[in-house]
């Protein structure tokens, strides 16, 4: 039996969490509900014909997702490595994570000046013919720069967590690294990378700073949902909040499809 | 916050102004403090249309100065200026990096070639787009030429100096800027670009109007700013960062 | 075929040095207290850990040579491991385990899918094939664990504790399968074990290990004998004996031990390890009228002080060993040559 002051503090505890988690969740909730509320049904109906909104849509969604897949491809090896302790993975981790603490806009630039037309890259790309900045190419770029490094700290750690005496069982049964590492480590954690993939994707789709520094902003090419809100907002607010509403549905609907994909908890359960 | 770290009696005068004003402003802001013990002058540069945008939802500011009038009106149409007053004018130039080919104003409709304007709701952005209709008529670049450019537009920035930071760094051949934004940079800055110029006739009348907000805490030092810059001296301040003076 | 092994190393922070070999078709055991370093020998021979110095080989194939710096990674040795609790891939089924190295070694389906049921057969757990690798319990997780180590047909075979988490019942004829796979197949086959019995039923070739270095070598009775260290005294002197059981009446079992019977507790039948701690063991100048269900007579072999006790080896049939307190062996008058008797209860007899 717990004493009195015991059970009053705990009761304290609890109601002191919920009231908290209860503020924070009207926060969100009531930003996008203000969102939600100030679009009628016929302008929505409306903006969703628009071309421009279908365009910004179109290559938000393609690009998210080709960001994704970049972050996918050079991120799991990567991450592979980071997971097992050799010397300087400290300083190589911090590297990889900078983009996420890195303003977008600096993130941007720096993109610039790497794969500008004068950039360090960009000098020799451009001989060849090859045009970086300002293409749809840029924004696949701009967005896997701050994603990926959202998906690799998550994949590091699910592959760190595999288990030490099934990687030693499998190498006494003829497996070589990357063997093992297909069939041993990484099976137990592809729902964790499924849950990191989709963090990097809804990242990439949200992407506004370095995108419209390094790749601009041109309907159809580099304007992407974000910049196309933004840069509506200017002329006509009401336009923008109805983009706005069908990204936020659209992202929404996305990660809950995602959500049941990669085997997270069920809707209602 | 910021007034909580001034002391008291010192007064903090909030500037909007347009990009293109920022070299010329911090200038003309030191000079009032120096006149006005006492008084900080602190600066929000921005794409007029952005600044617009931030008074209507109730950003906290003294004095608006626009690139153009249609954000002066806009602002006027939503109460938040009483009268505006012109101070400057400007004109267009084209900047082009000095990696790129662009040396006329004609290479600008090349095939290959890569421009930056601003947005269309930017002052600037829409000063070049009318600037490149009126060329349409001059019989040196032909009635295609305004077209030819636009086709060459990679990207339409949120405000001038993005774009002439990009055609800077060479990240796109060329771009359409103000005058101010060429004349008041150091040489360094300019070594690293080509400025070409374009014909007088084509240019656009552009006008820069200024207005003491409505909302002002300080309307009597909004109203001393105001006059400053179109007094002599602002003025002389503005002539020298390749303004033209007031209409 | 011989396995050599010669290593010198550091297991965290004390050393730990071996030397012994192995033949094709026979076991050693390495023995001792948990921390002694016997699981860091058997980790070195299959390439799981690099030793400082030394020299591990199976007939020619060099897997690690100290001097000349050659170490072959652990999926290249011709060896197979079965680790003290399973270490089966969660994720996958049993067969599938079982496949695992036949996959990765690179033999096409039909043989794996073939040579892992046989494995799973031959211990007898095909029916747990398909069952996913977390649902099985600790002990037939372990037999599955036996089979796919097997079913790689290893020349080397290390065993970790292999039967400590397999069921009283079904530990014997693991046992007997494992022994029959390492004659057949002629493996040499290195098992750890802390437990005395244990080891000596699976050889007759032992290591006493403590603290890192080996401290004695020999069969059981040698190390019986003549035991350099209390702790091999201790372990040794366990009274092991293998013979055939029948049950009786009562609740009890008469068990044949090379021509004397032996009641146990419980029923049994069929080839039994039994073991019966000295301690339990009763001496006596006559025959007593007792209880005890179990006599031996015999004269006295050895007395092996044990601290303040004596550990009297009589050289009954079958022989036994009993540990009295010196003043009982003194008023005993027990003495080599000394005819006595032991006695034990039927219930102090552990089916092992």
């Amino acid at each position: 039996m717990r004493s009195t002051s015991a059970a009053m503090r705990d009761a304290a505890l609890v109601t002191a969490s919920v009231i908290l988690a209860t503020l924070f969740v009207l926060f969100i909730a009531g930003a996008l509900l203000a969102l939600v509320l100030r679009v009628a049904p016929a302008t929505f109906a409306a903006a969703l014909r628009s071309p421009l909104v279908g365009q910004a849509l179109w290559l938000s969604l393609k690009t998210s997702t080709l960001s994704a897949l970049v972050a996918a491809l050079f991120g799991t090896p990567l991450a592979a490595l980071l997971s097992r302790p050799f010397r300087g993975r400290a300083i190589l981790e911090t590297l990889v994570t900078l983009p996420v603490v890195l303003p977008p806009v600096v993130g941007g630039f720096a993109l610039l000046l790497v794969f500008g037309r004068a950039g360090l890259l960009g000098r020799e790309l451009d001989l060849a013919g090859v045009h970086v900045a300002f293409t749809t190419t840029a924004v696949v770029m701009a967005q896997a720069f701050v994603a990926a490094p959202l998906y690799v700290a998550v994949a590091t750690s699910a592959f760190a967590r595999a288990d030490v005496r099934q990687i030693e069982a499998a190498a006494t049964l003829r497996a070589g690294t990357a063997y093992t590492f297909a069939r041993i480590i990484l099976p137990p954690a592809l729902p964790a990378l499924a849950a990191g993939l989709t963090l990097a994707w809804a990242r990439a789709l949200g992407e506004f700073g370095a995108t419209i520094t390094f790749a601009g902003s041109l309907p159809g090419v580099t304007q992407t949902m974000p910049i196309a809100v933004y840069v509506a907002a200017q002329t006509d607010l009401q336009g923008a909040i109805t983009v706005a509403v069908v990204l936020m549905m659209l992202s929404y609907a996305a990660l809950l499809i995602v959500r049941q994909i990669s085997g997270g908890p069920r809707l209602w359960s | 916050m910021f007034s909580v770290l001034l002391a008291a009696g010192q007064a903090v005068l909030t500037i909007f102004a347009a990009a293109s004003l920022h070299a010329a402003f911090d200038e003309l802001g030191k000079q009032f403090s120096t006149a006005h013990p006492g008084v900080h002058v602190r600066f929000n540069y921005d794409g007029s249309q952005v600044l617009e945008l931030q008074l209507a939802q109730g950003a906290q500011a003294d004095v608006f100065a626009s690139a153009d009038e249609t954000w002066m009106d806009a602002a006027k149409r939503q109460g938040l200026i009483t009268a505006a007053t012109p101070f400057a004018t400007n004109s267009m130039v084209i900047v082009a990096s000095h990696v790129s080919a662009v040396r006329t104003a004609a290479d600008l409709a090349h095939a290959g070639v890569t421009v930056l304007l601003c947005a269309d709701a930017v002052p600037c952005g829409r000063y070049a787009r009318e600037l490149l209709v009126k060329m349409d008529a001059e019989p040196a670049f032909g009635s295609g030429f305004s077209a030819a450019v636009l086709r060459n537009v990679v990207s339409n920035e949120q405000n001038v100096e993005d774009v002439f930071a990009k055609v800077g760094l060479g990240a796109a051949d060329c771009g359409i800027v103000y005058h101010s934004d060429v004349a008041s940079r150091s040489d360094t800055v300019a070594s690293a670009i080509r400025v070409i110029g374009l014909p007088a006739q084509a240019q656009p009348a552009i006008i820069y109007p200024i207005a003491p907000v409505k909302a002002s805490s300080s309307p009597q030092l909004a109203t001393a700013f105001v006059a400053f810059v179109r007094s002599a001296p602002g003025q002389a301040v503005l002539r020298r960062f390749g303004f033209g003076t007031k209409p | 075929m011989v396995l050599t092994v010669d290593i010198d190393m550091l297991a965290g922070a004390f050393p730990v040095s071996c030397r012994f070999q192995a033949a094709g078709g026979n076991a050693v055991a390495v023995v001792g207290v948990s921390g002694a370093g016997k699981t860091t020998v058997l980790r070195s021979i299959a390439g799981l850990v690099r030793p400082m110095r030394g020299r591990i080989a199976c007939d020619d194939d060099v897997w690690y040579d100290g001097q000349t710096g050659s170490w072959m990674p652990p999926w290249d040795r011709d060896c197979g491991f079965v680790f003290a609790d399973a270490a089966l891939f969660g994720h996958m089924s049993a067969i599938e385990n079982v496949a695992f190295g036949l996959r990765a070694r690179g033999d096409k389906t039909a043989v794996v899918i073939q040579r892992a049921m046989e494995a799973l057969e031959l211990v007898g757990v095909a029916g747990l094939a398909k069952r996913r690798a977390v649902s099985l319990s600790t002990g037939e997780a372990q037999r599955v664990a036996i089979a796919r180590a097997l079913a790689l047909e290893p020349q080397v075979l290390l065993l970790d504790e292999p039967l400590a988490s397999i069921d009283v019942e079904h530990r014997g004829p693991v046992r007997e399968i494992l022994l029959r796979a390492i004659a057949q197949r002629e493996m040499a086959a290195v098992i750890v074990s802390h437990d005395p019995a244990e080891a000596a039923l699976f050889s007759d070739s032992l290591l006493v290990m403590e603290a890192g270095s080996v401290v004695q070598r020999g069969t059981p009775a040698q190390l019986r004998e003549h035991p350099l260290t209390r702790y091999v005294a201790a372990f040794a002197g366990v009274n092991l004996y293998r013979g055939v059981a029948s049950p009786g009446q009562g609740g009890v079992s008469e068990v044949d031990v090379g021509g004397s019977m032996f009641t146990i507790v419980g029923t049994a039948s069929g080839p039994v390890a039994l073991v019966i701690d000295p301690d339990a063991v009763v001496l006596s100048r006559e025959r007593p009228s007792s209880s005890a269900r179990n006599w031996l007579v015999g004269s006295v072999a050895a007395v092996v002080p044990d601290g303040p006790s004596l550990r009297v080896n009589l050289a009954s049939t079958p022989s036994i060993v009993a540990r009295i307190t010196r003043r009982s062996a003194d008023e005993l008058g027990c003495v080599p040559g000394a005819t006595l008797h032991a006695t034990f209860k039927a219930s102090e007899v552990r089916v092992h």
